[in-house]
């Protein structure tokens, strides 16, 4: 079986513009989520983590090209081009593919002062991988999963397939997504949105943060590509349903419990340093994955969720997490669960309260998501 | 490793077809939602939570009843079935329905009920909550139905035994127009049932 | 208070798509979620909606909405006393 191996990342979001400038502030404990007071977005005032329009340009201006891409569009394209920067494959060649990972895409062209900035098919997902293909050379029609916030795990897990059946030999995995109107108003008729920063697992969370961001993940079968010291192997993965309801987590955890099983079972004696939950801080979510979790005989793992530093990133969380995941596993360093003060979940788990250095061979990455869908994927790392 | 079209089931400007056979003719509505409810109701479906579903999850919805009716009983293990299923417009419809709850102003009440449905995956999530399928699920957006992809990507789901069977297609809505092709793919056991590859779903899919 | 009970049920009927249930079938102490009418938690933040939308009563906390949403009496009640449309 061809092994896949993580060669290069990236991630642009609250935190920063590449992924050692968000390593630096999760590593400080910073978090990135704050108060939106712009009633663009609601009419009432919401948390949320955002990326820095200004940034974002200047960015952009240092690699664009002629043509109009949209906001969403151009996180991608910046975050593809950090990720290419710091490897040597080819993305002209039929070899390598990309699969990009959204909710949402451009939805804010739907609104009435955008509707007519751009031609009116470009809110359709598929016109911005048109977009992202041309702007890259790349021969191959990219892959776009738009499955809720499994979106980013269950791309890796894809990813995985596509090289595994000998058709791609890398793959960039690109997950993107933004806080907008649309999104924001959603979760708030909902009653899912807390006014403060979320508070993943603790006894006095109350709903999550939203945020917007975007990660690159390039995997490919080439070990030689690697920049990194150690070697990162994406070993396994899972996709499920609980089967229970569109909007609410299963009671008794079905689904993840299950992904998990299908994840751990190629390799049953491996054993898992660190878990990064999904951790979205609504009372049935982070309830839900504390018996996922206890089922599976992870109540001692340390884990933690990232969303109290970069709210929920939607269909860019997948892979957002999955990179700080690796980057938390390249600096051997099991980062503070930033909003958890006092255990809020029926089945205590083992949620990392300060940073502390250990040796993280292993990494359980998860995610759930509306329509009951839940995705696991494990990370083993190897000195080279 | 040989596959097969175990049944598919088309629906498409006022019919209903299960393999290749007409089971149901309507072309006298209105619209896709008076359409799809005479099928519910001709075709003896009782969900009531049917009639909560956006535009999308109605066609998958009546499709895949129809397609597994007579199918789940036979023991097909539910955690080891797939549903992968692929569109060009995702839930645009319904989006642009949830944008108008949202208009600035008087008229600024979000629907949660609507928003809920702004995820073409949810029309995956209700046939995996009628039928308790437990499998590997996955939503892709394509401008045009790309039978290579879909078809190597399950029999890859397949190889690496990550299912037993599988649920796949193609479930389009937008503008009151419908299409919504899906298979039931299986191993090959029976003789005269179609080999399921890009180029026998690329026929079927054109026929129509 | 009769005339806003029918009201209310046909709003019911319309926003929550219950599809084949007339006035007449609600009986105005029937519980609305769980057994009775079988409404679950996305149809209680719809009736949120319909709350603010038709009657400008606006509630925040989704348990005070579990206590008004007992029934069709307990629904009229509410908005009768606190209705601001």
């Amino acid at each position: 079986m061809l092994p896949v191996y993580y060669i290069a990342h990236d991630i642009i979001s609250s935190l920063g513009f590449n992924s050692e400038e968000n390593a630096q502030n999760l590593f400080a404990n910073r978090g990135g989520i704050e108060k939106m007071t712009d009633s663009y977005f609601l009419p009432e005032s919401f948390c949320a983590s955002k990326v820095d329009d200004e940034r974002l340009e200047n960015s952009f201006n240092a690699i664009k090209n002629k043509s109009e891409f949209t906001r969403f569009e151009k996180l991608i394209l910046c975050s593809v081009s950090n990720a290419l920067a710091k490897t040597n494959i080819d993305i002209n060649s039929r070899e390598t593919l990309i699969i990009i990972s959204s909710t949402k895409g451009n939805i804010d062209l739907l609104e009435e002062k955008k509707k007519h900035r751009f031609e009116s098919d470009r809110v359709n997902l598929w016109k911005s991988a048109v977009m992202v293909q041309h702007f890259f050379n790349s021969p191959n029609k990219p892959i776009i999963i738009s499955h809720a916030c499994i979106s980013g795990v269950a791309a890796q897990i894809v990813a995985k397939r596509h090289i595994e059946s000998g058709q791609y030999k890398n793959v960039v995995v690109v997950g993107s997504d933004m806080v907008t109107p649309f999104v924001a108003s959603g979760f708030q008729s909902f009653m899912a949105l807390s006014p403060n920063p979320c508070k993943p697992f603790d006894k006095t969370r109350d709903g999550l943060s939203l945020g917007e961001g975007v990660a690159t993940i390039i995997l490919s079968s080439d070990k030689s590509k690697l920049e990194s010291e150690s070697v990162f192997t994406l070993l396994s993965g899972s996709i499920t349903n609980d089967a229970n309801h569109i909007s609410g987590p299963s009671r008794n955890g079905e689904g993840l419990y299950l992904a998990i099983q299908n994840t751990l079972k190629e390799d049953p004696d491996t054993k898992i340093d660190f878990i990064n939950a999904h951790g979205t801080a609504t009372v049935y979510n982070d309830e839900m994955e504390s018996i996922a979790f206890c089922r599976s005989g992870l109540t001692d793992v340390p884990v933690n969720s990232f969303k109290g530093y970069i709210g929920h990133t939607l269909g860019a969380a997948g892979v957002i997490e999955t990179v700080m995941s690796i980057l938390s596993m390249e600096n051997n360093l099991l980062v503070k669960s930033l909003g958890y003060d006092s255990c809020g979940i029926t089945h205590p788990l083992n949620i990392i309260t300060t940073n502390r250095h250990a040796e993280i061979n292993s990494c359980l990455k998860v995610a759930s998501g509306f329509g009951g869908c839940n995705a696991a994927v494990l990370i083993q790392k190897q000195p080279r | 490793m040989k596959l097969q079209i175990s049944k598919y089931c088309m629906v498409n400007g006022g019919q209903i077809l299960i393999d290749g056979e007409t089971v149901f003719l309507d072309k006298s509505r209105e619209n896709f939602k008076e359409f799809i409810i005479e099928a519910y109701k001709q075709k003896y479906i009782t969900y009531p939570k049917f009639f909560k579903m956006d535009n999308l999850a109605k066609l998958g919805f009546v499709a895949s009843e129809l397609l597994l009716r007579d199918v789940m009983d036979r023991n097909i293990p539910k955690a080891e079935m797939g549903i992968i299923l692929a569109n060009r417009s995702s839930s645009l419809d319904t989006d642009e329905k949830y944008q108008k709850t949202i208009t600035p102003g008087e008229d600024y009440f979000p629907s949660p009920s609507v928003f809920v449905y702004t995820l073409p995956n949810i029309a995956i999530g209700e046939i995996c909550i009628r039928n308790k399928i437990l499998g590997e699920n996955t939503f892709f957006i394509s401008e045009h139905f790309d039978s290579d992809m879909l078809c190597n990507y399950v029999i890859q789901l397949f190889i690496k035994k990550a299912v037993s069977s599988c649920l796949t297609g193609w479930l389009e809505f937008k503008n009151d127009e419908y299409f919504a092709f899906l298979m039931l793919i299986e191993a090959h056991t029976e003789s005269d049932k179609i080999i399921f590859d890009a180029d026998t779903v690329n026929e079927l899919y054109k026929r129509f | 208070m009769d005339k806003l009970i029918l009201k209310l049920k046909e709003e019911i009927i319309e926003i929550l798509n219950l599809e084949g249930v007339s006035p007449d079938d609600i009986n105005n102490e029937l519980p609305l979620f769980g057994e009775g009418l079988g409404l679950d938690s996305i149809d209680a933040l719809e009736l949120i909606v319909l709350m603010e939308k038709n009657y400008g009563i606006k509630i925040t906390d989704p348990n005070k909405g579990r206590e008004i949403f007992q029934s069709i009496n307990t629904m009229a009640t509410f908005i009768s006393e606190n209705k601001t449309k």
